[in-house]
């Protein structure tokens, strides 16, 4: 980070501390962030966005607030120092505010810096060219997709002794390929050029779409469903969501008082790890500066915890799992533990099977009890004695989340690292089979 | 009138950022783009947040930021900044204009349909503009809707109310010499409960939002509908009957017509989906460029889509410089136009209607709803019940979903209630519609004469655009609809 960004903020501290905070935190960032986006086989649009700016919180006797500065000298950062410490003094008090995290700590380096990225412009319309040629190549007619790449910088302070830096560098490719009525997706993310998959990604898209074409209105029942990582990490999306102490405490947790208790099967041990190396969300610390680290969440069907900060940690008489969020303690990369199967076997273990590579537009009746439906996009089949037989269409799944979990009974050996448009917290995951998973369809 | 247009003296812009904004066109035209257009945004917003009774999150923010656009050798290229200084800007398109250049040779040739060149200024007028407003009285008015809830005397086991204002000022300037200013106030509630009766839980989670001051609150009358709310769960918890599934008649209220003109009307009219620019992310439509003119609803069936009404999705101008205009998407049941930008309109061989908007200035300018309502009939609320012998009053909604072509999709209710020879009776749990598109417009028998407009915010685009829109409409009557059982 240029070092003028790094003194103002710290001079944004100093600034604070001298008004009367109690607590502080500024944290700047920097970042550089490209994007080719990508339809009917050509570019339709390319996108650079280069920002600043740093959030800033402040405690200051038992009340708390936030804001952001934009611009980056010394009048600035006076004015919003000011304003912030009056604002806060203006609120009523925060009573579930309970301290940050006492510095100092010491930073593991996080892998996965890539200094290419930072002129990629030829190399990376030549990639989207040859992606969108590997799934045509499969038999896809048309692509979709986007291609992002950026570098980040942070910075951040604390009234609390806490000084931390870091850069990163990230990458995501999705590509959706159709191919007359049949359509498959997939998605890539790294933080390295050289760790994404973007070709391979490309090339099994084209090929799902190619073997759904021609699909029939398959019945509404209960099937074993083979879920392909990116439809499992659609719904494991909601999972690490609900694991945040935060969601549990507003009423949009399904793990609400589960702690203890199975919430899954056996099969399924799921953690959040800060440190993944290729984690596409990896960080060094925390929004307060605690080191990030792999907190378990799910161990063979038991839930062990929930993701704190510091605060909320306090509250409920534990320890931070270094998942800050100053207000929402949240997930950096969910991780499922692999299972022993191939694809394959899995295909082989389900009677009345489905298979479902792509889910979207998950949706809550109610997110204590879990209940919601989502509906299965792009290529789907009938599995029919360990092998795909009939492309279907027009399905929705609408289950319990808990029971959902609950009914997984094997998971794939082979994980993919998935984000998506509707996985916000990147997800390493396995496919995975549940067994009679209620799918109904539309009536007339 | 809602708009009022401002003189010189009301001009809040910062001088420097509107040059800075007209610079990025020029910029851009100097290094051989053949199209330019630039958006200035200057944004100062509050938040807070009531957590089971306590303010656990309050923030306030301001920011000013350019988007840009051009056209460079056939290629489209957007750029944001917002560390706004000449060198700053200069960098930033330099590395965009190059990373165009090498797109062109697999880039789709853009071309916008034609425009008129507009001069325009305008503001919505506000009696209580956001920043006039402390935050001490915006925490007392969560404080008070936090309290609504609890005076329901229902068993309340999780309590979520957020508040959140913004002033956005927007400039906008391209190179075929449009330039247009506007100043828009947003005031935007969300709350969500949790109730608990009968050993089951059920929950509320909704909306309301306005392109407006405060004084909006005035006519929201929010304490009394979530203390309503709240009652009539822990009623339908208690009391209700499981839903009748099978073919009946269903009377849908204003919110969940709202989501249904939204969902399969509003989204697949949408010209970027009908083209497939959306087809890796929000997906495309099942509604195909030639359906112009096609039946696919009853004579009863009128949906449209107009940015000029008061609403959360207000706006006279859009994103690309074209002025707002209600669109007219189905009428008497016949798909009649669909959302365009200059992009797909070009592509359409018509004129943008004005659809195009950004969610903030580091969004590209996609096609868009703003207000999506189905509008009223000749009916009164009273003469839609004496329809029904039989049939399921749907009041409002809370899990619902639709396919990414959007024509299979589900609403399940949430207030609910059983209909017998025209009177609303007893509560119903959870009736389920699950239908595809044309079977839903289909069965539309009639509608009541008032109609509702709820704000929500639609997601869109990659990266993600949340942009505030209304959907409403009158209480419908459908006919012959197959219900499900939760």
């Amino acid at each position: 980070m240029k070092p003028e960004l790094e003194e103002i903020a710290a001079f944004l501290l100093r600034q604070l501390l001298e008004k009367g905070a109690d607590d502080a935190v500024v944290h700047a960032h920097s970042s550089s962030l490209h994007q080719i986006k990508f339809a009917n086989n050509k570019v339709a649009k390319t996108g650079t966005d280069d920002a600043a700016s740093a959030i800033v919180f402040v405690a200051k006797n038992g009340r708390t607030a936030m804001t952001t500065l934009k611009r980056f000298d010394r009048e600035q950062a006076t004015e919003t120092a000011a304003k912030l410490v009056k604002f806060t003094s203006s609120l009523q008090p925060n009573p579930s505010y309970a301290g940050i995290a006492e510095g100092s700590f010491k930073y593991p380096s996080v892998p996965g810096f890539d200094s290419s990225l930072t002129s990629l412009e030829d190399k990376a319309v030549d990639l989207v060219e040859k992606c969108v040629n590997a799934a045509r190549e499969q038999g896809a007619e048309r692509t979709a997709g986007v291609f992002e790449w950026g570098t980040e910088e942070e910075f951040l302070v604390t009234s609390r002794s806490v000084e931390a830096r870091q850069e990163g560098t990230s990458l995501y490719f999705s590509l959706r390929a159709m191919a007359a009525d049949g359509s498959g997706h997939k998605v890539a993310a790294a933080r390295k050029l050289s760790a994404l998959k973007a070709n391979e990604a490309a090339e099994q898209a084209g090929e799902l779409a190619v073997k759904s074409r021609n699909p029939v209105d398959a019945k509404a029942g209960n099937y074993d469903v083979v879920f392909d990582p990116l439809s499992f990490s659609c719904l494991l999306d909601t999972a690490g969501q609900a694991a945040s102490i935060f969601s549990v405490e507003a009423g949009f947790s399904f793990f609400t008082g589960k702690q203890g208790t199975p919430v899954a099967s056996p099969a399924f041990t799921m953690w959040d790890d800060g440190t993944l190396e290729q984690g596409f969300n990896s960080t060094a610390f925390d929004d307060e500066g605690v080191p990030t680290r792999k907190n378990l969440l799910i161990d063979r069907g038991v839930l062990k915890g929930f993701l704190h900060n510091t605060s909320t940690a306090k509250r409920h008489k534990t320890q931070t799992t270094a998942n800050a969020g100053l207000v929402a303690p949240e997930p950096w990369n969910l991780v499922v533990d692999k299972g022993k199967h191939s694809l394959e076997e899995l295909f082989g273990e389900a009677r009345n099977g489905l298979y479902i590579t792509n889910v979207w537009y998950t949706r809550f009746q109610n997110y204590v009890s879990g209940d919601f439906s989502t509906i299965p996009r792009d290529a789907a089949f009938l599995i029919k004695d360990g092998e795909l037989t009939q492309p279907v269409k027009g399905l929705r799944v609408s289950e319990n989340m808990v029971s959902l979990l609950k009914k997984v009974k094997a998971l794939g050996r082979d994980r993919q690292q998935i984000r998506g448009w509707e996985v916000e917290t990147p997800v390493l995951t396995p496919p995975a089979l549940v067994e009679k998973v209620r799918i109904t369809r539309p009536v007339s | 009138m809602f708009i009022l247009f401002f003189g010189s003296t009301h001009s809040r812009f910062c001088c420097l950022h509107e040059d800075l904004a007209d610079y990025c066109v020029e910029f851009a035209l100097s290094h051989g783009a053949s199209y330019a257009e630039a958006r200035l945004e200057e944004r100062s917003s509050t938040g807070f947040l009531l957590k089971n009774g306590v303010l656990e999150s309050a923030a306030f923010d301001s920011y000013a930021g350019i988007g840009a656009r051009f056209v460079l050798q056939g290629a489209l290229g957007f750029v944001a900044v917002n560390q706004l200084t000449r060198p700053s800007l200069e960098k930033t398109l330099s590395t965009a204009l190059k990373v165009t250049k090498a797109s062109a040779k697999i880039a789709e040739k853009t071309v916008f349909a034609p425009s008129f060149a507009k001069k325009a200024k305008h503001a919505v007028q506000c009696r209580r503009s956001p920043e006039s407003v402390s935050a001490e009285e915006k925490t007392s008015l969560l404080r008070e809707l936090d309290s609504a809830v609890l005076a329901s005397k229902a068993k309340i086991v999780s309590r979520y109310v957020s508040l959140s204002d913004d002033v956005v000022r927007k400039y906008y300037s391209n190179s075929e010499g449009s330039r247009i200013e506007s100043l828009t106030p947003y005031v935007n509630v969300f709350y969500a409960f949790t109730v608990e009766a009968g050993g089951k839980t059920a929950q509320r989670n909704w909306q309301y939002g306005a392109s407006k001051g405060y004084e909006c609150f005035g006519g929201w009358q929010l304490q009394e509908k979530l203390r309503d709310e709240a009652r009539a769960i822990a009623k339908n918890l208690s009391e209700a009957k499981p839903a009748p599934s099978g073919k009946l008649d269903v009377i849908a209220g204003p919110e969940v017509v709202g989501i249904m003109a939204h969902e399969s009307v509003g989204h697949p009219y949408e010209a970027d989906r009908i083209l497939g620019r959306e087809a890796a992310q929000a997906g495309e439509s099942f509604v195909k460029k030639e359906m112009l003119g096609t039946k696919i609803g009853s004579d009863a069936a009128n949906v449209v889509d107009d940015p000029t009404v008061e609403g959360f999705g207000y706006y006279l101008y859009d994103d690309e410089g074209v002025a707002a205009k209600r669109k007219k998407l189905m009428t008497n049941g016949v798909i009649t136009e669909f959302l365009h930008n200059r992009e797909t309109a070009a592509e359409f061989g018509c004129e943008s209607n004005g659809g195009a908007r950004a969610s903030e200035y580091d969004k590209e300018p996609i096609v868009r709803m703003s207000n999506t309502f189905v509008l009223p009939g000749d009916y009164s609320e009273e003469e839609l019940l004496a329809e029904v012998k039989k049939g399921v009053f749907i009041k409002n909604f809370q899990e619902w979903n639709i396919d990414d072509k959007r024509l299979n999709q589900k609403y399940v209710g949430s207030e609910a209630y059983l209909i017998k020879n025209g009177e609303v009776t007893e509560p119903v749990f959870q009736p389920v519609i699950e239908i595809t598109t044309p079977a839903l417009w289909s069965a539309v028998a009639a509608c009541s004469k008032k109609v509702e407009l709820h704000a929500a915010s639609c997601g869109k685009g990659e990266p993600m655009q949340g942009i505030n829109v209304s959907m409403g409409g009158p209480h419908c009557l459908f006919k012959g609809i197959r219900l499900l059982s939760k």
